[in-house]
C-alpha cells in the first residue's frame, strides 16, 4: 500500500514540476515568446508605388513604367540545375555557365536570375513551370521613344530610383511614395484570419510634363546627327527655346544613348552638354558687349570706329578672323561682321565694371535654374580677378566658358524685348490621373529696355542678312542670330589648341520671336560657325516654322552701318 | 466505531487506511461511488475539453491540407462516442473476466502489431508505420498493445503474487512477453511507444511489491538499452541533440519544441483565447496530436492549464484510490497498472512539450487526437470504473443490481 502512495508522491511531483516549468515559460519568458512569435509570424512587405511616367508638352509619353517580372530561383528546390541552366539560358539570353553555379548555390535559397524581364518573355519562363525558379512582380522602365531626349530623362536602375537626368533629378515625384503591407501569416504564407494586418497603401509617383515637343525634338535630334556627321564633328548640342515663357522645346546632344539599353552604352553620352558642359562661348557672346555699349549709351549707333588689321591691348595682340585693312565700322557692322577688335574697342568704352555687370545681369556665372541636376554654372571670373588682357578677350568670349542654355538664354533675353525669363523642362506635374498642375510661370527679370533689345535684333538680323550668318538665312522669314567660333582651350595646360566649337544662336521672326535655337558643333572639319553650325540652325528653324506654325512677321530695319550693303 | 472516527478524523486524501476492511458497507458505498465519481468526472472532461482542442489546433491543417476545416474533430467525435460506448461496456462488465481475456488479448495484440509491419497493410505516417487499415477506420495496434500488455501483466503478477521474490518464476513470463511486445513497437519504429509499456510494466513490479534490488536493476538495464536504443538512430540523436540545445537549431530538429516554447510561453497568464492559437497555423507540428498541448496554453494560458493539469491530477489520485480499495489483487494491480500507464504517458507528453524530456511522440491521453488512443484510454476508464463499483460489498451490491434488472 505504502507503495501507491509512493506512485501518487511521484505523479504529484512530476505535475508539479511541469507546472512550474509552465508558469516560468508563461509568466517570466512570455514576453520574450511573445516577441519571438510575432518575428516569425508577422511579414512585411513593401508595396512599391507605381513611378510618375514623364510626358512632353502634349502628354505623348517619353518615359512609362511597365509591369515586368524578376526571375528568381531557389537553388534548395531546384530538381535538375543542368536542364533548368539550359532552358532558362535559352530563353533569357544567358549563358549556362553562369547560371549553373547560381541554379546549385549551397545553403542559397534565393539567387537572381534575371531582373525586370519583360512580361511576354518571363510568362514563357512560367509556361516551362521549372520547380524551384519564381518570379517577382516589379515594374521596368520603358522609353516608348527610344535615344528621345535621353541625356534630358536619363533612365532608372533596377532597383527603380533614377540615375540619370530628370529620372534622377525628380527622383522624389516620380517615385512617389511606397507603401507597406504588414500581415500575420500561417508557416505557407497565407494571411491568418484576425491575425495582426495593416496596409500603408502607396502613394504613386506624379506624371512630369515637359516643355519639350517630342516631334520638334525628334527633328533636332535627327539635324543635330547629320550635321555631325557632315562636318565629322566629335558632337554637338541643340537648344529649341520658346523666348515668352523660357520653355525648353528641344534640348539634344549627338552622340546620345538609347536609354532602354543604358548598361551597354558609353558613360560620356549621358551628360546633357546643353546644361552641364561649359564652353567658350566665342563670337555669340559679342551680343552681350554690344547689348551693354547701346544700354549705357558707351557708344552712339552712328559712331564709327576705326577697326585696325590688328590690335596690341595691355600685351596681347589681337586679330580679327579674316584680314583686311583698316575699316570704319559702326557698333552694327562689329556684330554682323564679327569684328574681335571692333568689339574690344567698344567694351573699352564701357569700361571693365560696366561690362562685367552685363555679363551676370545675363545669367553669366550663375546656373539658369532650369530644374536639371548638375547643372553648370559655367565660368567666369569675379571681375577684381580679371587680368590685364581680360578686357581684351571676353568682349568675344574668350576667356569665360557658358554653358549652351546659358547662351540660348542671353538670345532669348534680346528676343524677349530685354526680359531674361529663366529656362524650364517642366510644365507641370499630374498628381492623380487628370488633375494637372502647372508649373508656375518662370520667374523673369530685365536685363536691357525694350529699345535696346530692339536695337540689338536689329544688328542680328543684319548680322544674318549682310553678316557672317548668311547660311542661316531662311527665305519669308528674316532671322536674327549670330555665329560663334571658339577656339577650345588644352584641358591639360593653358593656351588653346587648334579644335573649335562652331556656334549659332539665333531667333526667329525677328520682328515677333516666337522661337530661339542654339546650335553648337564640337569640333567640326569646317572651322567657322558659319559654316558649320549655321546650316543646322537654319535646318531646326524651318523644322519649329512647320511645327509651331509660325507666321511671317514684318521685319525690322536694319542698324545704321559704314559698310557697303548691298 | 473506529470506522467513524476515521471519517471524521482522517483526511479526505488518505489512500490507505489500516482498518480498511472494516469500514461499514453503507460507507464503503459511499467511498466506491465517490471515488467513481472523482475519475469519470475529470475523464469526461478532458474529452470534452479535448474535443474542443482538436478541433481548434486541427482546423487549419485540416483545411489547407485536406480542404475541410472539421475533417479530424468529426472523426474525433466519432471516436469519442465509440469510446463512451466501449467505456460503459467494460464498465459493466466485471473486470475478474479481464484475467481469463489478458492472454487472448494480448496474442491479438501481438498479431496485430506483427500485422502492421507488413509493408502492404500499415499505413505509413511521418516515417513510422503505425497504422492498420481497415476500410474507413485507421487502428493503431500499440494503443491496444498498451492495455493488453498492462493486463496480462497484472494477471501474471496477481496469479505469482506469492513468488514475487523469485526471479526465475517473475522473469521467465514477463521477459520474453515484454521484449517481444516493445521490440514489435520498436520496429515500427516507435520508441515513445515502447518506453510507456516498458515503464508501464515496471510501475506494475513496483506497486506489485518486487523488491527494490530487482527493480534499481532493471531500471539500469532499461536505460542503458534505451540510451543505446537512442543513439542507434540519427533522428532520435538529433532529437536528443535538439533538447539539449533548443536554440540550437530551432529551423530543423529543434524546430518542434521551439514552436511548442513559442505557443506556450506566447500564452502568458490567460492565454490568447480559446480557438484564437496562431500557432498552430502550420507553426507547430502535429498541433493536434502530440502537441495539442501547446495550443491548449496558447489559448487557455497558465490559468487553462492548471486546470487541466488539475483534472489529470484528479483522475490519477482517483485511480491510485481505486487501486488502494480495489478488493483483490489482480484488481489492484490492474488499476494501478492502467493509472500508471495514463499517468505515465501524460508526464511524457507534457515533459517533452514543454521541453523538459526529449521528444518522443506520445500523444496526450484523452486530448490529442487519435481514435486508437481514445478508444483504448475511454476502455480503461470503464475498467477502473468497473473496480471500483466492485470495492462495494460486492454480493450484496449485486444482488440489489440484479434484483432490479
Amino acid at each position: 500500500m505504502g507503495r501507491l502512495f509512493g506512485l501518487l508522491l511521484a505523479f504529484v511531483l512530476s505535475l508539479g514540476g511541469i507546472l512550474l516549468r509552465l508558469s516560468v515559460l508563461q509568466v517570466s519568458q512570455a514576453g520574450e515568446y511573445r516577441a519571438l512569435a510575432l518575428n516569425q509570424r508577422v511579414h512585411t512587405l513593401t508595396l512599391p508605388a507605381t513611378r510618375g511616367d514623364i510626358l512632353d508638352r502634349s502628354r505623348e509619353p517619353l518615359a512609362i513604367s511597365l509591369d515586368a517580372r524578376d526571375i528568381y530561383a531557389d537553388p534548395q528546390l531546384v530538381a535538375d540545375p543542368y536542364g533548368t541552366a539550359v532552358k532558362l539560358a535559352d530563353l533569357l539570353d544567358l549563358k549556362v555557365r553562369d547560371l549553373l553555379p547560381k541554379l546549385t548555390a549551397e545553403g542559397s535559397t534565393f539567387e537572381y536570375i534575371a531582373q525586370q524581364v519583360d512580361l511576354d518573355l518571363a510568362k514563357q519562363v512560367e509556361a516551362l513551370s521549372l520547380p524551384g525558379v519564381g518570379f517577382l512582380p516589379v515594374s521596368k522602365r520603358y522609353y516608348p521613344a527610344g535615344p528621345l531626349a535621353p541625356q534630358v530623362l536619363g533612365f532608372v536602375g533596377v532597383d527603380g530610383v533614377g540615375l540619370e537626368g530628370l529620372e534622377y533629378g525628380y527622383q522624389k515625384e516620380l517615385a512617389g511614395r511606397p507603401g507597406r503591407s504588414t500581415e500575420e501569416t500561417d508557416i505557407d504564407g497565407r494571411p491568418i484570419v484576425g491575425g495582426v494586418n495593416a496596409t500603408v497603401p502607396p502613394k504613386a509617383g506624379e506624371d512630369l510634363v515637359l516643355t519639350l515637343d517630342r516631334y520638334l525634338q525628334y527633328q533636332a535630334q535627327a539635324a543635330l546627327a547629320e550635321a555631325v556627321r557632315a562636318n565629322h564633328a566629335k558632337g554637338g548640342t541643340v537648344i529649341v527655346m520658346d523666348p515668352r515663357t523660357g520653355d525648353v522645346l528641344a534640348m539634344a546632344g549627338y552622340p546620345w544613348f538609347d536609354p532602354n539599353r543604358f548598361r551597354g552604352s558609353d558613360p560620356e553620352r549621358f551628360a546633357n552638354t546643353a546644361v552641364s558642359a561649359a564652353f567658350e562661348p566665342g563670337s555669340v557672346n559679342k551680343t552681350i558687349t554690344a547689348a551693354a555699349a547701346v544700354e549705357e549709351h558707351a557708344v552712339s549707333l552712328q559712331q564709327r570706329f576705326s577697326v585696325p588689321a590688328q590690335l596690341r591691348v595691355d600685351g596681347v595682340v589681337i586679330h580679327d578672323s579674316h584680314p583686311h585693312a583698316r575699316e570704319r565700322m559702326t557698333l552694327g557692322d562689329i556684330v554682323a561682321e564679327s569684328s574681335n577688335i571692333g568689339i574690344v574697342q567698344v567694351a573699352a568704352k564701357l569700361g571693365q565694371s560696366r561690362f562685367a555687370r552685363y555679363l551676370a545681369k545675363f545669367g553669366f556665372g550663375a546656373p539658369t535654374g532650369v530644374g536639371f541636376p548638375g547643372e553648370s554654372r559655367g565660368i567666369l571670373p569675379p571681375v577684381d580677378q580679371w587680368s590685364a588682357s581680360s578686357m581684351a578677350t571676353i568682349p568675344f568670349g574668350q576667356g569665360i566658358a557658358v554653358t549652351p542654355l546659358q547662351m540660348a538664354s542671353v538670345y532669348a533675353t534680346i528676343a524677349n524685348g530685354g526680359i531674361w525669363v529663366q529656362p524650364r523642362l517642366i510644365r507641370g506635374t499630374v498628381e492623380t490621373s487628370d488633375s494637372y498642375r502647372p508649373a508656375p510661370r518662370s520667374p523673369s527679370r530685365r536685363v536691357v529696355s525694350e529699345g535696346t533689345a530692339q536695337i540689338v535684333t536689329q544688328m542680328l538680323a543684319y548680322a544674318v542678312q549682310y553678316g557672317t550668318g548668311e547660311n542661316a538665312r531662311i527665305p519669308g522669314y528674316q532671322v536674327a542670330g549670330k555665329t560663334g567660333t571658339a577656339r577650345k582651350p588644352f584641358v591639360d595646360r593653358s593656351g588653346y589648341s587648334h579644335r573649335y566649337v562652331a556656334s549659332f544662336i539665333g531667333f526667329l521672326p525677328a520682328s515677333n520671336p516666337r522661337v530661339v535655337i542654339a546650335v553648337m558643333i564640337d569640333e567640326p572639319s569646317t572651322v567657322y560657325g558659319g559654316i558649320a553650325s549655321a546650316p543646322l540652325f537654319q535646318r531646326v528653324a524651318r523644322y519649329a516654322i512647320e511645327r509651331l506654325g509660325i507666321a511671317a512677321a514684318s521685319r525690322v530695319p536694319l542698324p545704321p552701318h559704314a559698310l557697303h550693303v548691298p | 466505531m473506529a470506522s467513524r472516527a476515521v471519517e471524521v478524523a482522517g483526511p479526505r486524501l488518505r489512500l490507505v487506511r489500516p482498518d480498511d476492511r472494516v469500514v461499514s458497507p453503507a460507507l464503503a458505498v459511499r467511498l466506491s461511488r465517490r471515488n467513481t465519481a472523482l475519475l469519470l468526472v475529470p475523464a469526461g472532461a478532458l474529452v470534452a475539453v479535448g474535443l474542443i482542442m482538436v478541433l481548434s489546433a486541427s482546423s487549419w491543417t485540416a483545411y489547407t491540407r485536406y480542404g475541410s476545416s472539421f475533417l479530424f474533430f468529426r472523426r474525433q467525435a466519432v471516436y469519442a462516442v465509440v469510446g463512451a460506448g466501449a467505456m460503459f461496456v467494460t464498465s459493466r462488465m466485471r473486470y475478474t473476466a479481464w484475467r481469463r481475456l489478458a492472454l487472448p488479448f494480448l496474442v491479438v495484440a501481438v498479431l496485430l502489431l506483427i500485422m502492421v509491419l507488413q509493408p502492404s497493410a500499415g499505413t505509413v505516417a511521418g516515417g513510422s508505420a503505425r497504422w492498420l487499415t481497415f476500410g474507413p477506420v485507421n487502428v493503431q495496434p500499440s494503443e491496444f498493445a498498451k492495455l493488453a500488455l498492462i493486463t496480462f501483466v497484472a494477471a501474471l503478477l496477481a496469479r505469482k503474487r506469492n513468488h514475487l521474490q523469485d526471479l526465475v518464476h517473475l522473469a521467465l513470463p514477463l521477459l520474453p512477453v515484454v521484449s517481444v511486445v516493445c521490440g514489435l513497437v520498436i520496429l515500427q519504429p516507435d520508441l515513445g511507444t515502447a518506453l510507456i509499456l516498458s515503464m508501464s510494466v515496471f510501475l506494475l513490479l513496483y506497486v506489485a511489491g518486487v523488491r527494490m534490488r530487482y527493480l534499481v536493476s532493471a531500471a539500469a538495464f532499461g536505460s542503458i538499452l534505451s540510451m543505446a536504443l537512442i543513439l542507434s538512430e540519427p533522428y532520435r540523436r538529433a532529437r536528443l541533440l535538439a533538447f539539449l540545445h533548443p536554440r540550437h537549431d530551432p529551423g530543423n530538429t529543434g524546430w518542434h519544441l521551439f514552436q511548442s516554447l513559442i505557443a506556450l510561453g506566447s500564452g502568458g497568464w490567460f492565454g490568447v483565447g480559446l480557438g484564437a492559437s496562431r500557432q498552430d497555423w502550420g507553426y507547430v507540428p502535429n498541433a493536434h496530436t502530440d502537441f495539442i498541448f501547446s495550443i491548449l496554453g496558447e489559448e487557455v494560458g497558465l490559468v487553462g492549464e492548471i486546470v487541466i493539469l488539475t483534472l489529470f491530477g484528479l483522475l490519477i489520485f482517483a485511480g491510485i484510490r481505486i487501486a488502494a480499495r480495489a478488493p483483490d489483487a489482480f484488481g489492484r494491480l490492474l488499476a494501478a497498472g492502467i493509472v500508471g500507464w495514463l499517468g505515465i504517458q501524460t508526464v511524457v507528453n507534457l515533459g517533452a512539450v514543454t521541453g523538459l524530456m526529449p521528444i518522443t511522440g506520445v500523444p496526450l491521453p484523452f486530448l490529442s487526437y487519435g481514435g486508437s488512443s481514445l478508444v483504448v484510454s475511454m476502455a480503461s476508464v470503464g475498467i477502473l470504473a468497473n473496480i471500483s463499483r466492485c470495492s462495494a460489498p460486492g454480493p450484496r451490491r449485486k444482488a440489489t443490481r440484479r434484483r432490479a434488472g
